[in-house]
């Protein structure tokens, strides 16, 4: 227990090491070309389940959103949706080969940081994020690079308008 | 020949309330050959399991609940109900500012992880954890891995005192 008085080093715990690493049995511990491939595998595999399971999602946004002005409880049970939502899809789309998506669920995510309440401006610059968010996930090479970047910097912009 | 890490040894606890980022966590863990991958959603439940089992490596969102992430390793490290304190401590979470990152190694994480990750980054953190384990310090505002990653010339008086090996962990 961390008390009073000088620091100690306690010398770095070995039972895990010396249970798992050795000279026979195992993996490098640096990257193979195999390794990489299995890691492609695992994520091609995620990548369908990923966006099946994110379309619902921004379904229920935007069934919420239609009543989310209607009543604090309402504006605050929406709000906790998208944050939660915004979170994950934030979290996840880089790694499953939608870093666009990552993007626009970042600004989404930080515009409902701490928010409280809402009015319907606010409202519709969520609304806007979770159109983007479908178009993104329905096809993330829809678009050009540059068409893309527009897209992301009028998300960041009107979120910053609107914070 | 050089050293490698039998995945099939190390047993994982995931802690992620978001059912598709645990679910790609499990899988690229099974992926590198563990057979011991335990998901749970909340921290309360991820204590009830660190006191009725073994595991060697946690693998903890910031944003959980009851307690969040901050709290959840600030427990672990420094409860005197902790099921075990030198336990290694990955924070993978989206909240990757640098306040968060320095919060988390501040409470005492292993490794620290922004999401979306790579499979080359989470890779070096688990090589790291698992094959390069680090000191650990006690003291009296901190209870962790040694935060220092390299010796640096420090030309005051040494304030530390080497411990021998003494158990910590419940």
């Amino acid at each position: 227990m961390a008390g009073g008085g000088r620091a100690r080093f306690i010398n770095a715990p070995q039972d895990l090491k010396r249970k798992a690493v050795s000279y026979q049995k195992g993996l490098d511990l640096v990257l193979t070309p195999d390794l990489v491939a299995g890691f492609e595998a695992v994520v091609n595999k995620s990548r369908d389940r990923f966006v099946s399971s994110v379309a619902p999602l921004l379904a229920r946004l935007r069934s919420l959103q239609a009543g989310a002005l209607a009543s604090p409880a309402a504006t605050a049970d929406f709000l906790t949706q998208v944050q939660e939502i915004s979170y994950t899809i934030k979290g996840l789309g880089g790694t499953l080969g939608y870093p666009l998506a990552t993007t626009a669920a970042k600004s989404l995510n930080d515009f409902v940081l701490h928010r409280k309440g809402l009015d319907a401006k606010r409202a519709d610059v969520i609304r806007v994020h979770v159109d983007a968010l479908y178009l993104i996930l329905a096809d993330p090479h829809a678009s050009d690079p540059g068409t893309q970047h527009a897209v992301i910097d009028g998300l960041l912009r009107v979120s910053s308008k609107f914070a | 020949m050089s050293a490698k890490i039998d995945f099939a040894q190390v047993r994982f606890l995931v802690v992620d309330p978001h059912p598709l980022s645990a679910d790609l966590l499990k899988d690229v863990l099974q992926m590198l050959g563990a057979i011991g991958v335990t998901k749970c959603a909340t921290t309360e439940r991820a204590i009830e399991l660190l006191r009725q089992d073994h595991f060697d490596i946690v693998i903890t969102e910031l944003e959980t609940t009851p307690m969040n992430g901050f709290e959840f390793v600030h427990f672990i490290r420094t409860s005197g109900n902790s099921p075990n304190r030198l336990l290694p401590i990955i924070m993978l979470t989206a909240r990757s500012e640098r306040e968060y990152v320095a919060e988390a190694r501040d409470q005492g994480i292993t490794e620290f992880l922004a999401k979306p990750f790579t499979m080359d980054a989470l890779y070096k953190r688990l090589v790291s954890v698992i094959a390069r384990p680090r000191q650990f310090v006690d003291a009296s505002s901190y209870f962790g891995p040694d935060r220092r990653r390299r010796p640096e010339p420090f030309a005051g008086p040494d304030k530390r005192e080497a411990a021998p090996n003494r158990s910590i962990s419940a």
